[in-house]
């Protein structure tokens, strides 16, 4: 795997908790050369990068931020299960200066991996704001790990972290291990011999307790005489503390945390009076709800003005471009630029002015700790349709801009829960169908059928929601969250995660975007439209009593769904959409617009997230939902005589 | 007095003595540091909403469902 021949190259890999500046870390450590590491079997991205220094290659990994190595999450699973097969040279266990003994615990269990370990102490600026102070010598002591205090999202103490770390990979000394009760302790023991017996190469330990702890890997063939042993001994544990054994350590390991951090941490007066009570405005009954109002309008008006603005300056950039490329004296000019370049372009000019407003504020709000507050407000709301309070910012922004929702799904970790939430987002109606609900129902019919169109639609999204949690029998067993400190982003670092999220998400729907353009210029052009039209117009009068023009405007709505009311108004025989339609035709096409198809942009950030099988599962149950939903509308309406 | 964690008023402070629940979801409860016997204290609780309580010098917040499931001994 080596990409340097010739250089000498370690493996380090960070591992902390989430909100402890991990990611500002990683940012800081690699630049702005990152990729999606490509380690063997892995379900969650991790993320990796080089630093080159003193002539050596170091290959610094991202974990994700975690809690524990239960493996009771991919991301834990993924932690451990790198840990063990990588072997990486080093890990770094970055923790919150300011949350010490919360963070201890993970630092305790990777300490029991036998691992080389170097604790970074970080944000270690705020924890002195808010009176903590720690004292790094007095930690590192009582941890046995070299402990180095930084302030990663300033570059503050990482030439300090490389060089102790880089001293740490060339003379791991043994670690000095954190010791449980006796009576667990001379359990491990004996459990440690008879292991010897087996001959067994990993750190033998760490593999007692794994045992004990009935989380034994697989690969690990037990005699059956060792098994009952180890039966009897855990059962007298869990006799003497009256509690089950999983428990009894989690107990221990948290009391130890405890004692290091009561014992390195001197706290004085803090000077957070404001943001204390900033805190209780946004979670009081009220003022945060009043607040989250206030926040979602200015989230969505940015997106939209915002939006609009950049939106139009990259119309005239374009315009100015085609005239360049069309006057220009290469061959096929024209094809070139209707084949291949507007694809690009029409790729970047639809979703570009929208997604980076929302990735600037996503992140904004992300890093001010706030996204954790509206899952707290929203939670009960999103129990209507079976999910969690962090699935209600992507279903909100699914008003604006599918996609956004899609990539800001995964703000929630639990697997199913998001795969619901993208499912769900897909139906929920975007602004281009907002368009064409509007220019259709609220412009021929009257403003009160589109919110009645609306109100369908969230009961939709309800049952629809309810009827897939249970069917994938979502486990998420409701909202458990840490709410990190409200904190002011750093804009550097706002930047550079907007930027990253720009460039995977281009390098990703670019080419599919780019195809399904082409496909589609290549078929306009032809009999082969006629054909279509033919062929389906039988099947659209039958089921949805709608006119035979409506079939091709309908396919083009994949495209962009806003082509759905610019191509009807331009492709109906007496040139006025209200002369070729009646009402009811209106509204059963503009329902099976609503739900149909997700466009072509929204289909690559599904796959982008979710992969293609789920990606396609998801699509294929949008288009027989909108078509059944246009049968019972269609019939449904024509027995009111509409 | 036991009772459970929802219906604890936001101030109090009490012990954590048990739970309610399956095993796995108990796990995620003792790796975020709600050991047996440890200390917290309401912070948020109203309405069908999270009830948000500070434990070992971190904030968390757990779903109603959640919170009706964690057996709490009141402490004054």
């Amino acid at each position: 795997m080596d990409r340097n021949p010739g250089i000498k190259s370690y493996v380090i890999a960070l591992a902390g908790n989430a909100n402890v500046g991990k990611s500002a870390l990683f940012n800081q450590l690699t630049g702005l050369h990152q990729t999606i590491g490509n380690w063997p079997g892995k379900t969650v991205e991790i993320k990796e990068g080089h630093l080159l220094h003193q002539g050596l290659d170091l290959r610094i990994v991202d974990l994700p931020g975690i809690y524990s190595l239960s493996s009771y999450s991919p991301e834990e699973e993924v932690t451990e299960s790198f840990i063990l097969e990588n072997k990486p040279d080093l890990v770094i266990n970055v923790v919150d200066a300011a949350h010490l003994e919360r963070n201890l615990y993970l630092t305790i269990l990777l300490m029991e991996m036998e691992i080389p370990l170097v604790l970074c102490l970080n944000q270690i600026d705020f924890a002195q704001h808010e009176g903590i102070s720690v004292d790094t010598k007095k930690l590192s002591e009582s941890l046995g790990i070299p402990v180095v205090p930084t302030v990663a999202i300033h570059g503050k103490g990482l030439d300090e972290l490389i060089q102790t770390s880089l001293d740490r990979i060339q003379d791991p000394s043994p670690l000095k291990a954190i010791k449980f009760g006796d009576e667990i302790e001379n359990t491990l023991q004996s459990v440690v011999e008879n292991l010897k017996t087996l001959n067994l190469q990993a750190s033998s330990r760490f593999f007692a307790l794994r045992l004990l702890e009935n989380k034994h890997p697989q690969a690990l063939s037990l005699d059956l005489a060792i098994q009952t042993e180890l039966d009897i001994s855990r059962k007298k544990i869990e006799d003497l503390h009256r509690e089950p054994i999983e428990y009894v350590l989690s107990s221990e390991r948290y009391s130890k945390a405890e004692h290091i951090a009561r014992d390195s941490t001197q706290i004085k007066k803090a000077n957070n009076k404001a943001r204390i009570l900033f805190d209780m405005f946004l979670l009081s009954p009220i003022s945060g709800y009043l607040a989250l109002t206030v926040f979602l309008l200015f989230i969505f008006s940015s997106i939209f003005y915002l939006g609009n603005f950049i939106a139009s300056w990259l119309e005239l950039g374009v315009s100015f471009l085609e005239g360049l490329v069309l006057s220009s004296s290469v061959p096929f000019a024209s094809e070139i630029w209707s084949y291949g370049i507007v694809g690009v372009i029409s790729a970047i000019e639809v979703v570009l002015p929208y997604i980076l407003p929302f990735y600037l504020l996503l992140s904004f709000f992300e890093d001010s700790g706030y996204i954790a507050r509206m899952a707290v407000l929203t939670d009960s709301v999103m129990h209507l349709a079976g999910l969690h309070g962090k699935a209600f910012l992507p279903l909100f922004l699914g008003y604006g801009c599918t996609v956004t929702s899609i990539l800001g799904s995964r703000i929630i970790e639990d697997r199913k829960e998001r795969i619901v939430t993208c499912l769900l987002s897909t139906l929920v109606p975007c602004s281009a169908r907002t368009i064409i609900i509007m220019g259709l129902i609220g412009a021929f019919i009257g403003f009160q059928w589109v919110l009645l169109v609306y109100a369908i639609n969230m009961l939709i999204l309800i049952l629809v929601g309810r009827i897939s949690t249970r069917f994938l029998k979502s486990s998420a067993p409701g909202l458990i969250i840490e709410v990190p400190t409200l904190r002011w982003p750093s804009l550097r670092n706002v930047l550079k995660s907007t930027w990253f999220r720009l460039k995977d998400f281009f390098l990703f729907v670019v080419p599919i975007i780019l195809v399904g353009h082409i496909t589609f210029e290549l078929i306009k052009n032809g009999s082969f439209i006629n054909n279509i039209e033919k062929a389906f117009s039988g099947v659209f009068r039958f089921f949805w009593d709608l006119p035979s023009f409506t079939v091709i405007p309908l396919i083009f709505g994949i495209l962009r769904k806003e082509l759905g009311l610019i191509m009807l108004q331009t492709f109906s025989p007496t040139g006025t959409i209200a002369g070729a339609l009646s009402p009811r035709q209106m509204i059963v096409y503009s329902l099976i617009m609503m739900f149909y198809f997700p466009c072509v942009a929204t289909l690559s950030a599904l796959v982008k997230e979710l992969g293609w099988k789920k990606s396609l599962a998801i699509t294929a149950f949008d288009i027989t939902f909108a078509l059944l939903i246009g049968i019972i509308v269609n019939l449904g309406l024509s027995l009111f005589l509409i | 007095m036991k009772t459970s964690l929802d219906k604890l008023e936001k101030g109090l402070k009490g012990k954590i003595v048990g739970f309610d629940m399956c095993s796995m979801q108990v796990s995620r409860l003792l790796c975020l540091g709600l050991t047996i016997g440890t200390e917290i204290e309401v912070s948020q609780n109203f309405g069908k909403g999270p009830v948000m309580i500070n434990v070992r010098s971190t904030c968390l917040a757990l779903g109603r469902g959640v919170a009706q499931k964690i057996w709490i001994e009141t402490l004054a």
